[in-house]
């Protein structure tokens, strides 16, 4: 199989004997290695303060690593943090602590405008990503007018304009309705099928594991199970995390899109 | 740019949002209203230093005379600096710089706090009176009755406070972002 | 702050909305000056232009009446002091109070002055974006050495983004509290304690997240420049201001 441990043929980021201490003393991440390939959907489950979202900073160099090294792209994240961003786009997981700009326009422009565009290539990406995300029509709105899921949706859109490599989503999910997580994997899968490499990391895997092509579960801060989903999930758990309903009822995958 | 001077940039600019806020809740007692400005521009100054305490007013000053609605009662312009209640706003300027750096040669002990809190105050009323008795042509005694006694307790109130706000935000304000981050995201979701 | 506010922007498409929003910044500031000195005759000058930039920019309304009220207060008290306590010719007295002449007269000049100022704001920030302002500011500020304008300019923009945030948020937390019954806290001072302290240090950690998220997207002092380029339309009405600032200060 394409996502096992084994040498793979195309990674993109490639992270080597983790160790992240906390500056209070006490450790966040121990000795993680994982290797993901371009093009991949990866899901990284784990209860609570397993590491997850601190693992996510590493790959946009937020973090630097206490000890070993991630390479994005064959270059070390700590070495150029500033590149790195730009490859790997990080949505955080409170949409409101993201937003920067008065308008939705201005917040998906905050990005690229870093980026030294010009203003031209700045107005037509962040249409693009406006599309994307299908916020078009509330270019002028303030963005904590929007509603949950379309914060979400803005939120995503701010890192798109950026044109990373890499998606990585903390928690997309989280405090959404029905409809509002069925537009955001809408727009996930999306992303992944334009050939983006995303990694989303949760601590309910039932909304997107069917979609997923390999699932990584982290219990204090270290890597406890790898491999293609429909092997680890019915481990899941062991590690505090809950087993899909439907995979515990003998059917197996259902997506959240049917 | 680093990421310590980022940080400290988006925390000045809250403290700015914060004493705009602190001038729309604003009670309209006699011609000077009692505002939480004053409290902010002490804690301000108290939990980011002279310097950055300096830039947070400044740029709070600085977008009131632009005209954006931050003065007291949702109003902005130049026209309020040169009004009766002018010389309190110029009066931030000096007391935000004056509390922090006290605050920063005390090393932020309580003592200290309420200390500066004191020096701060005194010279927001200097400005404020000044002005209030040349525009008004008040006699000073009159401009300290209007504009300075009905107020002390208040003011009192404010220092205590915000010494011991000060205490309660340093953490979350000083330390480095790791610690905050570890993973306060579920208690402050 | 939209709706607690007087003084906020309009959306029109009239010509003062138009106007070179660095034009329109540096005119309304030596509009303000000028009337902050004139006397008299230039003050009635300046006055049939306000009111003709407020035609042009359709401002007239009952509305706006109304939300001067406090502007008012502040205007009677300044001038009832000023008369009350210049040197002069008694005009009325009343027990140990004296109205003088000098004062009625120099306290109605003032007034009339800081009236004047208010509209002319009035005018400026109900026609122009606050982003628009900060782009100006910053455009401004560029050929300063040692003044960081992007910085300011940026802080500014923040500042606008924290204020409907913090105002929503003690809205929250004081809704949640009530639902734990804190209204049996007969104490005001424990109220006003365990409101404002998970407020302020919400308000602090949210900030230490934007600030990442920022990070997160490259924030940088170098930022593509908003495109501004100067019209004949901003040159005219700038030099047209300068000569009717002149106009008023002639003797």
């Amino acid at each position: 199989m394409k996502h096992n441990q084994i040498a793979s043929a195309n990674p993109i980021i490639e992270i080597r004997n983790l160790f992240y201490r906390f500056p209070d003393g006490s450790l966040g991440l121990r000795d993680v290695n994982l290797t993901i390939d371009q093009g991949t959907l990866v899901v990284i489950a784990g209860e609570n303060g397993s590491g997850k979202t601190t693992l996510l900073k590493h790959l946009n160099a937020l973090l630097r690593p206490t000890h070993g090294t991630i390479f994005v792209e064959g270059e070390d994240t700590v070495k150029n943090p500033l590149k790195t961003r730009q490859k790997v786009g990080l949505v955080f997981q409170n949409p409101d602590h993201q937003i920067v700009g008065e308008t939705v326009f201005d917040d998906v422009a905050f990005g690229p405008k870093n980026l030294m565009l010009d203003p031209d290539t700045v107005k037509e990406r962040v249409d693009a990503a406006l599309r994307i995300v299908s916020l078009s029509h509330q270019t002028d709105r303030q963005p904590h007018l929007l509603s949950g899921g379309e914060k979400r949706r803005l939120a995503i859109a701010g890192v798109l304009a950026m044109k990373p490599r890499v998606l990585a989503l903390d928690e997309p999910f989280s405090s959404l309705d029905y409809a509002g997580i069925r537009e955001v994997l809408r727009q996930i899968l999306d992303l992944h099928r334009l050939g983006c490499t995303v990694v989303v990391t949760t601590h309910d895997v039932e909304k997107i594991i069917a979609h997923a092509d390999r699932l990584v579960v982290l219990k204090n801060g270290s890597v406890a199970a790898d491999g293609p989903p429909e092997r680890i999930a019915l481990e899941l758990e062991r590690f505090g995390v809950r087993i899909p309903c439907a995979i515990r009822m003998g059917k197996g995958f259902e997506s959240w899109l049917n | 740019m680093p990421e310590y001077r980022l940080k400290k940039m988006v925390f000045a600019s809250l403290c700015a949002a914060l004493t705009a806020a602190g001038a729309f809740v604003a009670i309209p007692v006699g011609p000077v209203p009692i505002v939480l400005q004053n409290f902010f521009v002490l804690l301000t100054g108290l939990l980011l230093g002279s310097r950055w305490g300096t830039a947070s007013m400044g740029v709070y000053l600085a977008a009131g005379v632009l005209g954006l609605p931050v003065f007291a009662g949702g109003t902005g312009g130049i026209g309020r600096f040169m009004g009766p209640t002018g010389g309190y706003l110029i009066g931030y300027l000096p007391a935000v710089f004056l509390v922090g750096r006290i605050s920063e040669m005390a090393h932020a002990r309580l003592a200290g706090d309420v200390f500066a809190g004191i020096c701060g105050s005194a010279v927001v009323y200097a400005f404020g009176i000044v002005w209030l008795s040349f525009i008004t042509r008040m006699n000073l005694e009159k401009a300290l009755a209007i504009g300075f006694f009905p107020f002390i307790i208040g003011d009192a109130i404010k220092i205590v406070a915000a010494a011991a706000a000060a205490r309660v935000l340093r953490p979350v304000v000083g330390t480095s972002s790791e610690s905050i981050s570890s993973n306060t995201s579920s208690s402050f979701p | 702050m939209a709706q607690l506010s007087i003084l906020t922007f309009r959306p029109g498409k009239t010509l003062m909305h138009r106007l070179d929003t660095r034009c329109k910044l540096l005119s309304f500031i030596i509009l303000s000056l000028t009337a902050l000195n004139a006397e008299l005759r230039g003050l009635l000058i300046l006055s049939l232009f306000t009111l003709s930039l407020m035609g042009v920019s359709r401002l007239f309304s009952l509305g706006l009446c109304l939300k001067l009220r406090r502007l008012f207060f502040f205007l009677v008290f300044v001038w009832l002091a000023r008369s009350l306590f210049t040197q002069g010719t008694p005009l009325i007295s009343v027990s140990f109070l004296t109205f003088t002449w000098e004062g009625a007269a120099d306290g109605a000049l003032i007034c009339y002055r800081m009236t004047l100022v208010v509209f002319l704001s009035l005018v400026y920030t109900a026609t122009t974006k606050p982003s628009r302002t900060r782009e100006a500011l910053h455009r401004m500020l560029r050929p300063f050495p040692f003044v960081p304008g992007k910085q300011i300019a940026d802080m500014m923009g923040l500042m606008t983004r924290f204020v409907p945030f913090i105002l929503d948020r003690i809205g929250e937390t004081a809704e949640s509290q009530r639902a734990r019954c804190v209204e049996n806290r007969k104490n005001p001072i424990y109220r006003i304690k365990s409101l404002a302290v998970p407020l302020l240090q919400g308000l602090f950690v949210d900030a230490h997240f934007l600030s990442e998220a920022m990070e997160a997207r490259c924030y940088a002092q170098n930022q593509t420049p908003v495109p501004m380029p100067l019209d004949r339309t901003g040159w005219i009405g700038l030099s047209a201001v300068f000569f009717l600032c002149l106009l008023c200060m002639m003797p």
